[in-house]
């Protein structure tokens, strides 16, 4: 597994490099606007994992979308591909930009059912919005969605999620929207509102947008929240893209980070991965971090201090990669079923226990 | 903040182990950009929520008094005006309750539809503007029944001519979406002096008023009088 500056990856020679040293292994990997590699941020670079594996198998699916209508079908294909009765679990990576992350997964655990955990992530860029890649197998690239299916019964995945940000501020109602695009809050222009609590910093564009995600959920549910962040800015038809699905009747409120609070977040995130693990007959383990890229906005030169604090959690056992994604893919909380989730920190921990 | 500046430090630090101090200060001068953007987002953030939610209390407030159909203050209003009305009478100002009920509305609703019936309400409402005067106080209390607070003036006769204009202008045809229709009205009122107890007596006198006058026929006015409660009871 590798994640890495999108501009490095397009680079063919590191893909032949990485597929030389490991012939034949199962690759697969994306662009982030940071790698992560234990306590370190990447910028500039790739990082990468090798996994070995005693009694656990592994397969690798792989789809291309060209427009985002397809992305519910390109999720049942690698359901499809994947699924088999001793699936324990899927790390899945999708464009970031041109795959509609919500589609995708509903496809995909349509597919696959509440048994398997799905986790994952939707690839990144350095912040200008133009093009993500993901890998599978093959040179990373645009418009592609990759997973890997771990199987075998002796592969044991266990999950936290934690997002940190807090809602404030009156109960909106989503009164038109159309998939992951948000035209209108109470009957008047989201743009408008994001203006004026953007003030000064709305020159800076989405960038600055992500620093005020939405907490919605449906009416007759308010239990189930999900949180989504802006991507887009003002789309010429008056419309904010979202990394999600920002369904019409649902209710929405303006949310805010704090520091403190998101690098806690992060240690919530670790806690609930560690607790869960077996705890005898482990080998050493793997955490697969995907944290949101507005967090990394927001945290700016302190983001290393969630990947610290997560990792005090996590203990010295654990080795931890990941990436900051536009979208971080993960079970709801208290269900089985994963959803697209934005501004979290998504940890899951991978390990493979002995006889 | 320290694990911050070692963080600094360290990115400051090149290969050679030697210390790139104008990279660690434009480290350091990003980190309170940073922090100083944070602080005001925050800011913001908070007095604009202040400001929407003050907006929210006052439409709520207005929402709360306000009937939506015709916009005039409703039952709720009506009564926070009696009670004020009540204190400013045992002052020793004179002042009028004036009850009011459509005649036919129900045969209105149920003949052309409640839109129909709802233009009508809004119509009667706007016609009751033009008549009540500025000072006084104007309120649906709901269904087709409004009522007015009538201050100053000599009593008996200022609410005379007033409960005789309502009733003229409330029964003059009304032409709603392409229908005539001829709609009256009834108005009981009662009088308040300084020797008034409290609201709950002053509407019911009112109240009876109306009673009476609904009973002698559409488009009728009647003060209360003593011998009203007599009689009806």
């Amino acid at each position: 597994m590798y994640f890495g500056n999108r501009d490095v990856l397009r680079c063919a020679d590191r893909s032949n490099e990485l597929r030389a040293a490991y012939p034949e292994a199962k690759i697969i990997g994306c662009s982030g606007t940071r790698s992560i590699v234990d306590n370190t941020l990447e910028e500039d670079g790739i990082v990468a994992v090798a996994l070995g594996f005693a009694r656990t198998s592994v397969r690798i699916a792989r789809a291309q979308v060209t427009e985002p209508s397809q992305s519910r079908a390109a999720g049942e294909e690698i359901g499809q591909t994947l699924f088999a009765k001793d699936l324990a679990g899927i790390f899945v990576l999708a464009d970031g930009l041109r795959v509609d992350g919500t589609d995708f997964t509903a496809g995909l655990t349509h597919r696959i059912g509440p048994g398997p955990l799905i986790v994952g992530g939707m690839a990144s860029d350095p912040c200008d919005y133009l093009e993500t890649l993901v890998g599978a197998d093959c040179e990373p690239r645009s418009g592609m969605v990759a997973a890997v299916g771990f199987y075998g019964t002796a592969i044991r995945f266990t999950h936290g999620r934690a997002s940190g940000w807090d809602a404030f501020g009156p109960r909106r109602h989503i009164t038109r929207s159309n998939g992951n695009v948000l035209y209108d809050l109470d009957g008047k222009p989201a743009f408008e509102l994001y203006q004026r609590y953007l003030g000064e910093e709305v020159s800076a564009g989405v960038s600055a947008a992500v620093m005020f995600p939405l907490l919605i959920s449906p009416p007759d549910r308010p239990e189930q929240t999900v949180v989504r962040a802006p991507i887009g800015l003002e789309n010429g038809t008056g419309g904010m893209t979202f990394a999600g699905h920002v369904p019409q009747g649902w209710t929405a409120r303006l949310m805010r980070g704090n520091l403190d609070r998101l690098i806690l977040g992060a240690a919530d995130a670790a806690r609930q991965a560690r607790v869960e693990q077996p705890m005898s007959g482990r080998g050493e383990s793997l955490a697969l971090m995907v944290s949101c890229t507005g967090r990394h906005l927001l945290m700016g030169q302190r983001t290393e201090e969630e990947l610290e604090i997560a990792g005090a959690e996590l203990g010295s056992e654990s080795k931890r990669i990941g990436f900051y994604s536009f979208g971080e893919i993960a079970p709801l909380a208290d269900s089985s079923i994963s959803d697209l989730h934005n501004q979290t920190m998504t940890i899951t921990s991978l390990v493979e226990v002995g006889d | 903040m320290h694990r911050l500046l070692e963080r600094q430090i360290v990115r400051a630090t090149g290969p050679s182990g030697e210390l790139d101090l104008d990279s660690l200060l434009r480290l350091v001068d990003a980190a309170y950009v940073e922090s100083d953007q944070e602080r005001d987002r925050t800011d913001r953030a908070t007095l604009l929520t202040c400001e929407e939610m003050d907006q929210l209390n006052e439409e709520l407030r207005y929402l709360a008094h306000h009937d939506a159909l015709t916009g005039l203050p409703n039952r709720l209003a009506f009564a926070q005006f009696a009670l004020r009305a009540v204190q400013r009478a045992k002052q020793g100002e004179s002042l009028a309750v004036l009850l009011i009920d459509l005649d036919r509305f129900k045969a209105v609703n149920d003949t052309l539809g409640h839109a129909i019936g709802d233009e009508l309400l809004r119509e009667v409402a706007a016609r009751l503007r033009a008549t009540v005067r500025g000072g006084d106080e104007l309120a649906r209390m709901g269904g087709d029944e409004f009522a007015v607070i009538q201050f100053g003036g000599e009593q008996p006769e200022s609410t005379e001519i007033l409960a005789r204009r309502l009733v003229q202008r409330l029964s003059s045809p009304y032409s709603i979406q392409g229908h005539q229709m001829n709609v009256g009205a009834c108005v009981g009122a009662a009088l308040a002096g300084p020797d008034v107890q409290d609201v709950d007596l002053l509407l019911r006198d009112a109240d009876l008023a109306l009673y009476r006058a609904k009973h002698e026929g559409r488009c009728t006015w009647r003060i209360f009088e003593r011998q009203l409660t007599i009689s009806e009871e």
